[in-house]
């Protein structure tokens, strides 16, 4: 099976040409590449909105909704940030490092709440921490005394002994053998108290840097450091593989964001960005995917027969455009058509993508059977739909590092022109992985929508944006670089870009407007 | 190891000052004691005698030991048929301030505390289970945190 090369003509390339206006693909944006300030100066907004705009926040990312301000940070940045609110909290709150860590870990990294309940009533948020602020170092033993250690049962003289503020002394190696056993086991060391039974006084920050060893120590600060991102709702690890970063976001209510890595996540599961559809329903439906999996019409899905000559057939690209490499039979592959009947002459190229309940009238009465058949053909629609458009993306994440290459391979070609010249390839591959992404999860927002007038139009959104999507695909991935219609390219982009926002943003606002 | 110290002090505290109830057995091998616990006056195990077998780690007491009963085990809510026992102190709850002393202690009054003999109610499934495994790589979800 080989994939088309021919070109074909865009159906509607007269809407190629509209555009919104305010994606500017020419400027010189590195935008994403740029780690992020993160200033825990209280003004962080203002910041944000200020400075940074013409960075990060510039970069035409279709994929963000309102009010979602957000910074990619390294590990290093995670560690400088969460030091900076310590000692933030330490200045305003006059109280020692150690005890400001350990508050802040008891709400959650949330300052403003730490501050306002620290503020209203001292005591409760000291009690609730369980620290001491007036003694949180280690005490020392009578000198004059001898005085057996509770653990390792030897006799020491009291000037060797330490406890925390509640007096219950061990001797030090002891002490640090029990705090490195602690660190041993997890992250809830952060939380270690006095070894006796029911007491509660914890174990100052300090302390521990005091008493056990560099491993040890650098084991304890890598759970501080997780803590500042496990525990605080507004900090989110980035998925994606050895990447290593997190994502902040002051207003913590947002959908999808983008670490630096390029990796969109929806900051509310954790999951690869799934606009439009939401957490619950991507839930639900991989459930159902899990479920299904089993049967053998999903298995349908994977491999397809030539509808000419029957030989079974892989994809081997993002396009839906095929033709089969024996017959040479040019069909599409979704709905296995013939491909000639995608064109604009039978009404818009893509026509596959709505799924029509059967004509069920004068059929009242359906058997359990009946009805569960129905239902699977409807999950199957729009499952091939989603796998399919999974795929695609897999396919099209490849090509992310082929478009380097033709980059280079254009500059090459073409003396005079620069990097800049051929950025426009990044673009527009970025813009095919986005709405490819999005395109699956538009199928699992649809399988859930209603039937009405809503579905119809996100279906004729949906559509839309299908088409410019597989052409955008298909000039990328079939045309040769030599032969790359720069123009065209911006254009495909540009025109692909603001149909996702339009799908986006109709699906978020809601499609019909009701009229009073 | 570590502490033999520790455990050989522990066993002359507890030989040289003895509990009530609870009487030191076999302890040839240090790392293995077994201790005899007997059920106290006016309460439902009055009259019996229980076996314990503790079994020391290479860290004890940084880490808790492994106790469980032998031979009859009493038919307590928080003891299974095969002898494990679901107190959080031999888990969770252990801290290095804690011994044999303090253990045979709480586990008297675990039994003390029992209102009607019965098994834990997963019994049998737990038993099934955890076949030939010690009751530390177990996680106890701990039935009741008042002894």
């Amino acid at each position: 099976m080989s994939k088309s090369n021919k070109k074909i003509q865009s159906p509607q390339s007269d809407s190629m040409d509209d555009t919104d206006g305010d994606i500017d693909y020419g400027s010189d944006e590195g935008g994403s590449d740029e780690e992020g300030d993160f200033d825990e100066d209280e003004d962080i907004e203002i910041e944000i909105e200020g400075e940074e705009t013409d960075g990060i926040y510039d970069d035409t990312d279709l994929n963000r909704s309102k009010n979602s301000d957000f910074t990619s940070l390294s590990a290093e940045d995670l560690i400088n940030s969460q030091q900076e609110q310590v000692i933030h909290c330490h200045e305003v709150l006059g109280v020692p490092l150690g005890i400001a860590g350990a508050l802040l870990r008891a709400y959650a990294w949330d300052k403003e709440k730490l501050f306002l309940d620290f503020f209203d009533n001292r005591d409760k948020v000291i009690k609730k921490a369980n620290v001491n602020l007036n003694d949180y170092v280690f005490h020392k033993g009578d000198a004059k005394k001898e005085m057996t250690c509770p653990v390792c049962y030897d006799d020491y003289n009291g000037g060797l002994m330490l406890s925390l503020s509640c007096k219950h002394f061990l001797c030090r190696r002891c002490m640090k053998d029990y705090l490195e056993v602690e660190i041993k086991d997890g992250p809830a060391c952060l939380h270690a108290k006095c070894p006796y039974p029911k007491c509660n006084v914890l174990v100052d920050e300090t302390l521990v840097k005091d008493i056990v060893d560099k491993k040890h120590y650098s084991t304890y600060s890598k759970f501080i450091a997780r803590s500042f991102v496990d525990d605080n709702p507004r900090i989110k690890w980035c998925p994606a593989p050895d990447c290593g970063r997190a994502v902040y976001c002051p207003e913590g209510i947002t959908d999808t964001v983008t670490c630096t890595c390029s990796c969109k996540f929806c900051f509310q599961c954790g999951k690869e960005s799934h606009v439009p559809c939401s957490c619950s329903e991507l839930v639900k439906w991989l459930k159902k995917e899990k479920d299904e999996s089993e049967t053998a019409t999903w298995l349908t899905a994977n491999t397809k027969d030539c509808p000419k000559c029957n030989r079974s057939i892989e994809k081997n690209g993002g396009c839906n455009h095929m033709t089969c490499s024996l017959c040479k039979y040019e069909f599409c592959w979704v709905c296995m058509e013939d491909w000639k009947d995608h064109s604009s002459g039978t009404g818009g190229y893509y026509k596959c993508n709505r799924y029509k309940p059967e004509e069920l009238a004068g059929r009242t009465k359906e058997t359990d059977r009946e009805t569960a058949r129905r239902e699977l053909q409807k999950y199957m629609h729009y499952f091939k739909r989603y796998a399919n458009h999974d795929k695609s993306q897999k396919l099209e994440k490849q090509l992310r590092e082929k478009a380097q290459d033709k980059m280079k391979e254009l500059t090459q070609i073409n003396k005079y022109s620069s990097w800049v010249d051929v950025e426009y390839i990044q673009k527009a591959v970025q813009t095919l992985i986005d709405c490819r992404g999005s395109l699956k999860y538009t199928y699992v927002y649809g399988y859930y929508l209603d039937e009405g007038q809503e579905k119809n139009l996100f279906e004729y959104l949906q559509e839309d944006l299908e088409r410019v999507t597989e052409r955008l695909s298909e000039i990328l991935e079939s045309t040769p670089v030599e032969q790359f219609d720069r123009d065209e390219i911006i254009a495909t982009t540009r025109s692909a870009a603001t149909r996702l926002q339009h799908l986006l943003e109709g699906s978020s606002n809601g499609l019909v407007v009701e009229r009073k | 190891m570590q502490y033999t110290k520790r455990l050989q002090k522990e066993l002359q505290k507890i030989q040289s000052t003895p509990i009530e109830g609870i009487t030191v057995g076999d302890v040839s091998n240090l790392q293995k004691w077994v201790v005899q616990l007997d059920g106290a006056k006016g309460t439902l195990y009055e009259g019996e005698h229980f076996t314990l077998q503790f079994c020391f780690p290479n860290n004890y007491p940084l880490e808790s030991p492994e106790v469980i009963f032998i031979g009859n085990v009493p038919i307590h809510e928080h003891v299974y048929s095969n002898g494990h026992i679901c107190l959080n102190v031999l888990y969770d709850g252990w801290s290095p301030v804690l011994s044999v002393s303090t253990i045979c202690l709480s586990l008297q009054s675990m039994l003390s505390s029992a209102t009607q003999k019965v098994r834990p109610r997963d019994n049998d499934n737990y038993v099934r289970n955890c076949f030939g495994k010690s009751p530390k790589q177990g996680r106890w979800l701990f039935h009741d945190d008042k002894v």
